[in-house]
């Protein structure tokens, strides 16, 4: 089976993540989307949304 | 025995058994081989092993019996061949982006490896049925007669199932709930940017694939197998999919209650009678094809 890793974690409320993967924050949803389509770029990574405003970045 | 009439034999046999692993070449579904040094390298090991099959019998005329000894030799040749095969897919696979998987791989090269030991026994039993027509009033056309049988026998042998032999394919829709991509019934994965769901939505195709029978139902468990419909269909569709794209991966998941099985593609062809119809025709692995009904365990449970 393939392993999959948090890249990074995208949010814009200080509230919702933290810990042990790098997180970037936006200051708005349309900037948060963009933010993670960049990472997911880089990373040549998937974005996933967990239904409480947070992206996270997996490389699958 | 003359040695001419022994010449002949040789050259029916051998001669049958080149056309026979010329008949099994061909691309197909498994788009496999597909450059002319493949053909080359099968069609040469075709010719050795029909050629050591055909003169296996003027070497028991003779009763050399001890000659018979080098068609283990053959045999190990051809596992040979085999490794050689997984070892050129093997290294091919690291740049595929739908990859074959290893079930499929293993299957392709035991496939090369059976249809030498095929070949071997066609030429083997078209020159003994010469050997037996040179003998007898018919002639040698005996060994053109029973050549071409076996070579039709071939042919019918080795062409293996399909999944359209086991399962129906239905057309099925895509949607999303949320960030989650759903094909009808059945969960996909999360997708989180806007515009891709957008994308997936407009150029997307989904199917279902329904097992007829509780064995269908083992076969499209195999995650191999899934793999192997996941490539035959980017290979004959196109897909969108690219190294920094992971969204557009063909995916199969089944419903654990009832086993169909959903894929969700982003074909460049958007054709989905071409999609249903390369799903059919994908091969059943031999290794994946798993037979619970042939088990009374098997058949109780599935009523």
């Amino acid at each position: 089976m393939t392993k999959k890793r948090i890249f990074a974690a995208v949010a814009t409320d200080k509230e919702t993540v933290n810990g042990g993967v790098p997180i970037f924050y936006a200051q708005d949803d349309e900037q948060r989307d963009k933010m993670a389509g960049t990472l997911a770029n880089i990373a040549d990574g998937m974005v996933h949304e967990l239904e409480n405003g947070v992206m996270i970045i997996v490389e699958h | 025995m003359e040695l001419q009439d022994y010449l002949l034999v040789i050259i029916v046999g051998t001669l049958t058994g080149t056309l026979t692993r010329i008949v099994l070449l061909r691309v197909d579904y498994h788009q496999y081989p597909g450059y002319p040094h493949g053909y080359i390298v099968h069609l040469s090991l075709g010719f050795v092993a029909s050629a050591l099959g055909a003169v296996a019998v003027p070497a028991l005329m003779d009763k050399e019996y001890t000659a018979f000894t080098f068609l283990a030799l053959a045999a190990q040749q051809f596992s040979e061949i085999r490794n050689q095969e997984r070892r050129t897919l093997e290294s091919l696979e690291e740049s595929e982006l739908v990859q074959r998987g290893k079930d499929y791989i293993e299957g392709i090269a035991r496939t090369f490896e059976g249809r030498n030991y095929l070949v071997m026994s066609t030429a083997f039993i078209t020159a003994l049925a010469t050997q037996l027509g040179m003998n007898s009033p018919v002639g040698w056309l005996l060994g053109i007669v029973v050549g071409t049988i076996m070579m039709i026998i071939s042919r019918i042998f080795m062409s293996g199932k399909t999944l359209g032999d086991i399962c129906e394919v239905r057309p099925a829709k895509l949607r999303f709930e949320g960030a989650t991509l759903w094909v009808d019934d059945i969960a996909i994965f999360n997708v989180g940017l806007k515009d891709r769901r957008k994308k997936i939505l407009q150029d997307g195709l989904a199917v279902m694939i329904h097992p007829k029978d509780d064995n269908a139902r083992a076969t499209i468990h195999d995650m191999g197998q899934r793999n192997v419909i996941a490539h035959t269909v980017s290979v004959i569709l196109g897909s969108k999919k690219d190294i920094d794209i992971p969204d557009f991966t063909p995916i199969l998941r089944k419903d654990p209650d009832t086993g169909k099985v959903a894929l969700y593609v982003m074909p460049v062809e958007k054709d989905m009678q071409a999609l249903i119809e390369s799903v059919r025709r994908t091969p059943v692995l031999e290794t994946a094809f798993r037979k619970p009904l042939a088990t009374k365990a098997g058949r109780a449970a599935a009523d």
